[in-house]
């Protein structure tokens, strides 16, 4: 360069000019906004399959999303939290192993820990007397069902079924000599059904003690057309309003298999079994299987979850999305002790399962049934969570459905949008999609990440980044968010109102990359976060091949 | 302030300049390295004063090259004199209007080469010799040993910044009375990144201008020391004047 001198200072300046500092330093930045669908997990291994440009939209797959759940066009939510009902663990805090609501007759929830049942009476889990045996096991799911003001239980271990009925202060053995090696139990047509690992039993009409094991039986070991056996189990069993779905399939089966029950108007065989054809899957275990909607859905030891609208088979399954995550990270083994519930609230389906190595269920993943197109691969929107959950059930409160859940401590809890987190609070955490920030050759400066975060209340959420595939995720440094006030229940003269309409943050970035994966997680374990939206500010750089 | 990772912090104040992927940290130490030498050349930022002996016959002596008289030689500093000769009388003889081309001298002074050593020089001249070195030459050739015969004024590019807490020109030495300018070394970092890396060119000006304010300023800092007694003069004349005459 040529010396320092007046010359040419002067020369620069006039080169410089002067503009605003908008022109000098942001013009070259464009804002790259991503906002909805901001769909759920898939397992993909093609990282980069989804064609994202400037304002393109595209689906959400996420590897590492965890206790958050995002409706199409809707923002990135925090999963709603659950408060436990019982204030006292149940049965010395074993597993909650059945929740049942007894409405029909008595309007509390029946719940069995392990070797034990009760009821919960406002709160208070109390032992009814007289349990005959029941195997002390975690796995030993119970079965409830009403006939008459009787309430029948049933175990999956194959215990001795049980009845309770009015006044409702002890259990008492199922009379009517019923089979042995009854593990579930269900109430269709009039009549109580158990369930054993070949016959389906049904009751006298209106009358829980009377069975005859010779004429009033389906026989499932005939149906799968196998001679004695093909090593299938009837493995669950699903009333669907004026049929009941049956599905075998077990743990020593490479086969499964589907069949529904209905009536056929003849009064010497009432009942008629037909086969649907499923491509030689059926359900995994007892509680792997459960009606959403009008469909029925469940888990298949392919580690798919296939489902069943009417007699008609959906191929391929709506779980090929999380399949590959399932047979690599979970205990397939454990597939029978799989078990589903229903968050109506939100239109989930929820599917609780082990890890690999595990002998309890650690995860549950749920499915959005109201808003995903089941066998379109991309639009099956699963969602992450670390909930533990071993039984599932339902309760109507002030005439709402409300998920019941049952943890491994003895604690059965609500779920509820707004409820605050059981015990120890969980990780949210919300990974994106590999963002292309435009043109796919084209690096890119990226100078920072603003976000639009939904306004409830102060949170404080970590920023990391991926930028290549290999590459492990970089912390950037924590949203800092003020909440905004709701207006509707504050006192004119009394309260401040305060905080933002949108709880609007930024973090400054500063790297060069040509793809993004974000990631967001509470910095603080009992503070959730909704997002609706953010926006990357990118400006095209030239690089050499260094990079 | 600023040490070189002082300076590193500077320039990644810019947030064009953050990226450790755009500017690598490697990529940013060649560039204020080269900025701490442009601003010695540019701002006189490391003035030094050095002596060697004269020697006996000797007709030039290397300032920048193998076996140099001087340590990182830029250019002589004319503002402080330049060359200072000392006779074996021990008397200061200034050399700055002495020195002459060597071509002048081949045209005026035929045969110089062959002139009777003396203690009195009548010219000197700086030239190059036949592998390069720069060097600094007197008519006649020295007559005798005398120590500290020379005396330079030059501007030095120091010692390059190597470690983290090195300065600039001296690396465990902070000189305090550049300090102000050495903010100079970052923006020509951020010059040269802005129209090498983000291709920039606004911002390069920017930093451009930036740095040239400073290499201006700082020399002018630098030629006031060896000004004092015009400043002196001109401030204590304005002062007088200002009580005589009201002002100037």
């Amino acid at each position: 360069m040529p010396p320092a001198s007046v010359a040419l200072l002067e020369q620069t300046i006039r080169q410089a000019g002067r503009r605003s500092w908008q022109e000098e330093f942001l013009a070259d930045y464009q804002p790259v906004r991503f906002s909805g669908p901001f769909g759920g997990f898939t397992s993909h291994q093609t990282t980069d399959t989804i064609p994202q440009a400037p304002n393109r939209r595209g689906l959400t797959k996420s590897p590492d999303l965890l206790n958050m759940y995002s409706r199409p066009f809707g923002a990135i939510t925090s999963f709603p939290g659950h408060v436990n009902i019982n204030a006292v663990a149940a049965n010395s805090s074993k597993a909650i192993t059945g929740v049942s609501w007894m409405g029909q007759i008595s309007s509390r929830l029946l719940v069995a820990a392990q070797n034990q049942v009760g009821f919960d009476d406002a709160g208070t889990w109390t032992q009814l007397t007289g349990s005959p045996t029941i195997t002390d096991d975690d796995d030993n799911f119970m079965d409830v069902a009403y006939l008459n003001d009787v309430a029948v239980l049933a175990f999956l271990k194959k215990d001795a079924p049980l009845q309770v009925a009015s006044p409702f202060t002890a259990t008492t053995t199922l009379g009517g000599s019923p089979r042995s090696g009854v593990k579930g139990c269900f109430s269709w047509d009039g009549r109580m059904w158990l369930v054993s690992d070949q016959n389906i039993d049904y009751s006298a009409i209106n009358n829980v003690a009377s069975y005859d094991l010779t004429d009033d039986t389906l026989n499932f070991l005939q149906t799968t057309g196998a001679g004695t056996s093909d090593g299938t189990i009837i493995s669950a069993w699903v009333v669907a309003g004026d049929a009941v779905y049956v599905g075998k399939a077990g743990p020593n089966s490479t086969l499964g298999h589907l069949f529904r029950i209905s009536r056929t108007g003849n009064p010497a065989s009432p009942y008629q079994i037909e086969r649907i054809e499923t491509g030689g899957v059926g359900p995994s275990g007892s509680k792997a299987a459960i009606m959403a909607g009008q469909d029925l859905v469940f888990l298949a030891n392919d580690g798919n979850v296939h489902l069943v609208r009417g007699n008609l088979y959906v191929p391929n399954g709506i779980g090929r999305s999380i399949q590959r995550t399932l047979v690599a990270d979970y205990s397939m083994s454990r597939m029978e002790f799989a078990s589903m519930g229903l968050l109506r609230e939100h239109g989930y389906l929820g599917l609780s399962l082990s890890l690999s190595g595990a002998t309890t269920n650690a995860r549950a993943w749920w499915y959005d049934y109201l808003n995903s197109q089941p066998g379109n691969e991309e639009k099956e929107f699963w969602h992450h969570t670390d909930h533990a959950i071993n039984a599932w059930g339902e309760r109507i409160s002030s005439g709402q459905r409300q998920l019941v859940a049952g943890n491994y401590a003895g604690r059965y809890a609500r779920h509820l949008s707004g409820d605050s987190y059981a015990g120890s609070a969980y990780t949210k955490r919300w990974v994106g999609p590999w963002h292309l920030l435009g043109d796919p050759y084209q690096w890119y400066e990226v100078l920072g990440i603003a976000v639009a975060f939904e306004p409830t209340g102060n949170f404080n959420v970590t920023f990391s980044y991926a930028k290549d595939f290999d590459q492990a995720f970089t912390t950037v440094g924590t949203f800092n968010v003020k909440g905004g006030a709701e207006l509707g229940s504050f006192v004119l003269g009394t309260d401040t109102l305060g905080g933002d309409e949108h709880g609007v943050a930024w973090l400054e970035i500063g790297d060069v990359m040509q793809r993004i994966k974000p990631r967001f997680t509470n910095a603080n374990a009992d503070e959730p976060f909704n997002i609706l939206n953010y926006a990357l500010l990118v400006r095209p750089v030239y690089r050499g091949l260094d990079i | 302030m600023p040490t070189f990772a002082n300076l590193r912090a500077r320039v990644r104040l810019d947030r064009a300049l953050k990226s450790t992927t755009l500017l690598s940290v490697v990529d940013l130490d060649i560039l204020l390295k080269e900025g701490a030498l442009q601003l010695a050349n540019d701002g006189d930022a490391f003035i030094r004063r050095a002596q060697w002996d004269a020697v006996a016959s000797a007709q030039t002596y290397v300032l920048s090259g193998a076996s140099a008289q001087v340590a990182n030689y830029l250019d002589l500093y004319w503002e402080a004199g330049g060359m200072v000769q000392l006779t074996n009388a021990g008397k200061t003889v200034p050399l700055q209007e002495k020195f002459r081309s060597e071509s002048w001298l081949d045209l005026h002074v035929p045969a110089w080469q062959d002139a009777a050593a003396s203690e009195t020089i009548t010219y000197c001249y700086l030239s190059f010799n036949s592998v390069g070195d720069l060097v600094f030459g007197v008519y006649p050739k020295s007559k005798t040993a005398v120590t500290n015969a020379f005396t330079l004024y030059y501007k030095s590019r120091g010692t390059e910044m190597s470690a983290d807490g090195d300065y600039p020109w001296v690396a465990a030495t902070l000189l305090t009375h550049t300090e102000p300018y050495q903010i100079g070394i970052a923006y020509y970092a951020q010059w040269k990144a802005h129209e090498t890396f983000t291709i920039n060119q606004a911002r390069a000006l920017y930093y451009k201008q930036a740095y040239l304010e400073q290499a201006l300023a700082l020399r002018e800092s630098q030629r006031k020391i060896f000004a004092a007694e015009l400043e002196g003069l001109m401030e204590d004349a304005m002062r007088v004047a200002s009580e005589s005459f009201g002002s100037l």
